[in-house]
């Protein structure tokens, strides 16, 4: 799917307003890694690597590793200079306000 | 054979002049403290016991932090919706949030579920999300603070986790001169009673339109009371600025002229009352210098200032007054405000308009003392360091009125903690004084501090409207 990227904004803030749902945790706080994905194209066009990231991902260098750690960011703490391809799996449309999307609204069901 | 040096006494300081006699303290109502461990009785003595007491700073936890209005950030920390920034007093941690509206929530920091807190000590950022979230279980809240998401709310009992009970609760809170205030005391006074007519000299400093230019802490080994009090009086510079005495010592450095006034509740500050239809109530501040006019001993302590606090006076000020230096005594001052007026205009600074009623040197009850000039403030704040009386947490701030075009920029955050030689001259030698200070009031050798109505009014101040907050509770 493609996504549109504005100037300044994550690559999460744009899925959400793309009305896409991107797992998270941490709501983009920068303390989860849920929305960690791996870059398959434009590996060179996303901004540098923030502290929140160098915290969380260190320790894929100490795993199994399926993915090059190098190709491993956060979609919370990435922008983007021109056209990137990821992989990200659990990304999917969802409604436009995604904070309604509580699931579980008061009932015994 | 040995010879004794003795003083030439032909130089000796000429006396300094008869004054009124000092009068014991007058606490400003008539509260009954009869009650209150180790409370102010003559006007003359502070009981040692209050600067290392448990029992007593036990008390100042849940009479006075739990009970006063205290500021918790400056407005220019959390600009945006979604911004937020974390306070600590003692055991309180309160999280303010930029709204949506633009207002200004401030929530206990504390999750409902089993407390845990929501955001770091001393953090400051955005929900980038715009959802505040628990890291324990994934409870989330919008930053309205209005329930958002309960994980598997299955599991809990009905009606235990309705939103009136788990949306985070609210603490009283306003935003006055460009900073945050709080009260955990929903039925305390209002923010206005509690200021009072200090208003009168707090609005015209215009420190809403300030902005933060630098922030730095340390940790002291001294009560919270004490490191605040080294900033309460001006009796201490003779001896511990002898920079900022321009070249004298002793009774030629005279601070007499330095008059106080108490406004509101506990508050206290230096500037006399002025009535712009009675000009005869304005008056010109005596200089301290013995032989110094006070417009010279102006410009020359505000160097010195700079040189030594880089806070008071700035570089932008310093530039300023080297346009004027050379000018007689009579002119200089003058000429330095309508120098530093056009270069504001000519900057786009939107200084305040002169104005005698302006604060310059004040104390805001409980914990901030400040000194100030036309677009610059460098204030302190002083707060326990936990439950540990002989511990606090001591903040510098400087903050001016940038230009125009400068005021969004992104506020500093606090640097430290600072080792004692990493401070500003002024502040080191205050410092110096502070680590002095709380082992002698544990020692058991004084039994009270005596000290000088005259001088150390802002002190008594203090100490007085702790006991009657300790009354009061």
């Amino acid at each position: 799917m493609d996504i549109d990227v504005r100037a300044g904004e994550t690559l999460i803030q744009a899925a959400w307003r793309a009305g896409y749902h991107w797992p998270t945790l941490c709501y983009a706080m920068g303390t989860c890694t849920a929305c960690q994905c791996e870059v398959l194209d434009g590996l060179h066009l996303l901004s540098e690597r923030t502290a929140a990231e160098v915290a969380l991902l260190d320790d894929l260098n100490r795993r199994v590793r399926r993915s090059n750690p190098r190709r491993v960011r956060l979609a919370c703490q990435v922008t983007v200079a021109g056209d990137v391809t990821v992989r990200k799996h659990g990304v999917r449309r969802c409604s436009p306000t995604i904070y309604e999307e509580t699931g579980n609204a008061d009932s015994t069901a | 054979m040995t010879t004794q040096l003795k003083p030439d006494e032909a130089t000796a300081t000429i006396a300094a002049p008869p004054v009124e006699e000092a009068t014991p303290y007058v606490p400003r109502d008539d509260t009954d403290t009869s009650q209150v461990p180790f409370r102010l009785t003559d006007g003359v003595h502070i009981p040692v016991e209050r600067y290392y007491d448990q029992e007593f700073a036990e008390l100042e936890n849940t009479k006075v932090w739990l009970h006063t209005w205290q500021w918790i950030a400056r407005e220019e920390e959390i600009p945006e919706p979604g911004d937020y920034i974390e306070y600590r007093i003692v055991d309180r941690t309160v999280v303010a949030v930029r709204q949506s509206d633009k207002s200004i929530k401030v929530f206990n920091n504390v999750c409902p579920h089993r407390a845990t807190q929501l955001v770091e000590n001393t953090s400051c950022g955005t929900f980038g999300g715009n959802q505040i979230v628990c890291p324990f279980h994934g409870w989330r809240w919008n930053t309205d603070g209005s329930e958002s998401y309960i994980y598997a709310r299955r599991g809990f009992v009905p009606g235990s986790i309705d939103a009136d009970k788990v949306n985070l609760n609210e603490v009283r809170s306003a935003v006055k001169y460009g900073f945050i205030w709080i009260n955990f005391d929903d039925d305390a006074p209002s923010l206005e009673d509690f200021f009072g007519t200090y208003d009168n000299h707090l609005a015209p400093m215009a420190m809403d339109r300030m902005r933060l230019r630098w922030w730095k802490y340390t940790i002291v080994p001294a009560n919270w009371k004490i490191a605040l009090e080294a900033f309460l009086e001006s009796y201490h510079v003779m001896q511990t600025h002898p920079e900022l005495t321009l070249g004298v010592t002793g009774d030629d450095y005279d601070v007499d002229g330095i008059k106080y006034y108490h406004h509101g509740m506990g508050h206290v500050d230096s500037t006399a009352p002025f009535d712009p239809a009675d000009p005869s109530s304005f008056s010109m501040p005596a200089s301290p210098v013995r032989g110094m006019s006070v417009s010279r001993y102006i410009i020359d302590q505000n160097r010195v200032l700079f040189e030594g606090t880089d806070g008071f006076a700035t570089a932008r000020d310093e530039y300023i007054a080297d346009r004027v230096r050379d000018l007689p005594d009579d002119e200089v001052l003058g000429r330095f405000y309508q120098e530093l007026y056009e270069y504001a205009a000519e900057s786009d600074i939107p200084l305040p308009t002169i104005d005698p009623n302006a604060s310059g040197y004040g104390f805001v009850f409980p914990n901030l003392a400040f000194l100030g000039m036309p677009g610059n403030l460098l204030f302190y704040r002083v707060r326990p360091n936990g439950h540990d009386p002989n511990s606090s947490i001591f903040e510098a701030l400087a903050m001016q009125i940038p230009r125009q075009a400068d005021m969004d920029h992104a506020a500093p955050r606090p640097e430290g903690p600072l080792a004692i030689d990493d401070w500003p001259f002024v502040l080191r030698q205050d410092h110096e004084n502070v680590g002095r200070q709380q082992a002698g009031y544990r020692s058991g050798a004084i039994k009270h501090a005596t000290m000088s109505p005259t001088y150390e009014p802002m002190i008594f101040s203090l100490h007085s409207e702790i006991d009657r907050y300790i009354a009061t509770y």
